[in-house]
């Protein structure tokens, strides 16, 4: 049964992230679908307040007509909350980091993470429909439970990503490269489980066999302050220290020149929902290396290289070939940018609006429905 | 776009598609060439893994426990002092009116807080002294190995059991991969290799098995008890245990059957390749025999641990007097 009304609840509602960005536009997929739609969260940042209403103030009371759809990506309070609303629940799967790959670095996080897990197995009865970002994701909750499933990669506008670049730090990128040498890049929060170390090894390699002068951008913010640094202390035992600039968070016009100079976009993450950054980097024509891991190759798809090797000689060699042979540097642009325009924006809103046509379908035997 | 032009595309797609899985193979091929030339063996990844491993917070190159102590010690006070500070005097003033109402309480509960805090403490800088006295008991009774016990065995050579073993594991491996821990030179790898079965091994790092991973053999740097305790349950065809069933202690040992039951396929094989005792006695010596923390042993034992844990051996094979290759099965559950 098609509802009036589809409320989305997010447990911490910032505008720039991934998350954040995937529920404002699916909010203005859903109302251009003609559903009603909005958005409750704990915490709203300034950047979107006015965006959100705070879940404090949802009444018990039922909501005829209402179906609540819950992003889910880490152990939250608003799990327990959406899981005790009588209306009809839908899940969207966002993915949660293996605990494992974080305890050694950020402890506090792992008790958010075990939570979030458990919450996913939870939800798995009261929710009649599920969405995930990947495939990779959707067989986590199969394997947890959920009965009707469907991938829905994450909406984001592709002609976001095309923000000017800023000039001072291109300018600066483009006097660093007059001293010769590849820029790498790697957009993404520097955590553990994006597996930057594994980044500077190759690096390390790849100066020592192809280009000495080689650079390693690694843009985004830090979980905690243990790992960022012992990357720079392992940079610098290696001798790599100078080669490897880790920016913390930056501007978009700032990233925007990260894109536009880089010569190649590595990515050694070991765990991956889905990975915006690497649409990103395929949308604005730059070629992809990625070590096939998690959600990482189905998001690459055919867009880019994909190594099964996960060592730093494999990686190394395959950027080498990227940014020295113009040929497959042409044919890797023109292949990145047919994958990412799968992501569309417009493609994106046609298959969350069709996501929550078919959980019209499978509603009336769904709990909560009756 | 017309079916002409969404044709052409298809074709591009298709072009493009095959020279990047051309690409792929060329970059592998690279890999390999420069790995069997030397040019990158696997120990200096190893050095390179073992370096950061030492700068993640469990490393080793500092001591993150007494840190770990000090923080805790930090956080273990809770301050009863309420910031009422304000630019703004009313504003000041209401924090001051509240902190006094509710003063009493909160330095009541605080109080409480604070003792238990600097109790617990205490304990785990009691429990602190006691382990690191045990820890130095311990390095007095494990004293480092002289350098002849380093070398004591580098496992039984596979070469008299080859033929045998790649018809016995062949004839299960439609269930699952077959696994060498510890696989050495590889020469075992290759004849399964070469039969068109699908076998890797792990080495903890032996220059050997260096060796076999230059050649192209899928060989990971890994411990045997770690590697099993992340390989699925019931996913192995065979398990090919050797090297490492010589000089292991009593627990490790329990540890390495219980794994092998867990991860090997109802009807796959688990193969110990040991050392003899005696003729391990007789290479060594009797100090480096009398010292060694672990010793090979006889088949009747591996054939009595692996009965234990529910395997049944179905072969001991002979080919060299100074080794033996012990095959046990995993029964299939009986289908009703």
């Amino acid at each position: 049964m098609r509802p009036d009304r589809i409320d989305q609840i997010v447990p911490s509602f910032a505008g720039r992230d991934a998350i954040g960005t995937h529920v404002l536009h699916t909010r203005q997929a859903l109302r251009d679908a003609g559903y009603q739609s909005d958005v409750w969260a704990i915490d709203t940042l300034p950047e979107v307040r006015g965006e959100a209403r705070p879940l404090a103030e949802l009444t018990p009371a039922r909501r005829p007509g209402t179906w609540w759809l819950f992003h889910h990506s880490i152990g939250t309070p608003a799990a327990d909350i959406f899981a005790g609303r009588p209306e009809p629940k839908v899940l969207d799967y966002h993915n949660i980091t293996p605990a494992g790959l974080l305890d050694r670095w950020a402890p506090w996080v792992r008790d958010e993470v075990e939570l979030g897990r458990r919450q996913l197995v939870e939800l798995a009865r009261p929710c009649f429909f599920a969405l995930a970002d990947s495939s990779y994701n959707e067989a986590e909750l199969t394997a947890d439970g959920y009965p009707h499933t469907r991938v829905v990669p994450p909406l984001f506008d592709l002609a976001a990503f095309e923000e000017t670049a800023d000039p001072e730090v291109e300018a600066r990128l483009r006097a660093d490269r007059r001293a010769g040498g590849a820029d790498w890049l790697f957009v993404g929060r520097v955590a553990p489980h994006k597996a930057q170390h594994d980044l500077i090894k190759a690096l390390a390699v790849h100066r020592r066999l192809h280009d000495p002068e080689a650079r390693l951008h690694l843009v985004g913010s830090g979980m905690g302050e243990d790992y960022p640094r012992a990357l720079q202390r392992f940079a610098q035992r290696i001798g790599v220290g100078d080669a490897v600039r880790i920016t913390g968070m930056v501007s978009a016009g700032a990233l925007a020149a990260y894109y536009r100079v880089a010569d190649v976009f590595v990515c050694a993450s070991e765990h991956e929902g889905f990975c915006v950054p690497v649409v990103e980097a395929m949308h604005l024509g730059l070629p992809v290396v990625a070590h096939a891991a998690a959600a990482v190759p189905e998001t690459v798809g055919e867009g880019g290289l994909v190594l099964a090797d996960r060592s730093p000689l494999a990686l190394a060699t395959a950027a080498q070939r990227v940014v020295t042979d113009p040929g497959l540097r042409k044919v890797l642009v023109e292949a990145g940018r047919a994958r990412a325009r799968y992501f569309s924006l417009e493609r994106g809103r046609e298959r969350m609006v069709a996501a929550m046509e078919e959980a019209a379908r499978v509603a009336p035997d769904a709990p909560g429905t009756a | 776009m017309t079916t002409d032009d969404t044709a052409a595309a298809g074709t591009g797609e298709a072009d493009s598609r095959a020279y990047l899985a051309q690409v792929q193979r060329e970059i592998d091929d690279e890999v390999r060439r420069r790995r069997a030339a030397g040019d990158f063996p696997p120990s200096f990844e190893r050095k390179l893994d073992e370096l950061f491993a030492r700068f993640t917070p469990t490393g080793t190159s500092d001591d993150h426990f007494t840190d770990a102590l000090k923080l805790a010690d930090r956080s273990a006070y809770f301050d009863t002092k309420v910031p009422i500070g304000s630019r703004k005097t009313a504003k000041g003033a209401v924090r001051f009116a509240l902190w006094q109402a509710e003063a009493w309480f909160m330095n009541y509960v605080v109080t409480q807080l604070n003792h238990f805090s600097s109790s617990t403490m205490r304990v785990v800088h009691l429990l602190d002294e006691r382990v690191g006295d045990l820890e130095r008991e311990l390095s007095e009774l494990t004293p480092a190995p002289l350098p002849e016990e380093e070398v004591l065995s580098p496992g039984a050579d596979p070469a008299p059991y080859l033929e045998e073993l790649v018809e016995r594991l062949g004839a299960v491996a439609d269930r699952g991969r077959i696994l060498q821990a510890e696989c050495g030179a590889g020469t075992l790898l290759a004849a399964l290799g070469g039969a068109g079965h699908d076998a890797y091994g792990i080495d903890p790092g032996s220059s050997a098995a260096d060796a076999a991973a230059a050649t192209g053999l899928e060989v990971r740097r890994d411990d045997v008890l770690g590697h099993l305790g992340s390989v699925g349950p019931e996913s192995l065809a065979g398990l090919v245990l050797a090297g490492c069933v010589d000089r292991m202690s009593t627990a490790e040992r329990r540890r390495l059957v219980a794994l092998a039951e867990l991860t090997v396929a109802p009807g796959g094989l688990v193969v110990v390749l040991g050392t003899e005792p005696a003729a391990w006695e007789e290479t060594v010596g009797p100090v480096a025999a009398d010292l060694a923390p672990g010793r090979p042993l006889h088949p009747d034992t591996w054939a009595h641990l692996l009965t234990r844990i529910g395997l049944e051996v179905v072969a001991t094979l002979a080919g060299d007097p100074a080794s033996f290759a012990l095959v046990a099965s995993k029964r299939a559950p009986a289908t009703t």
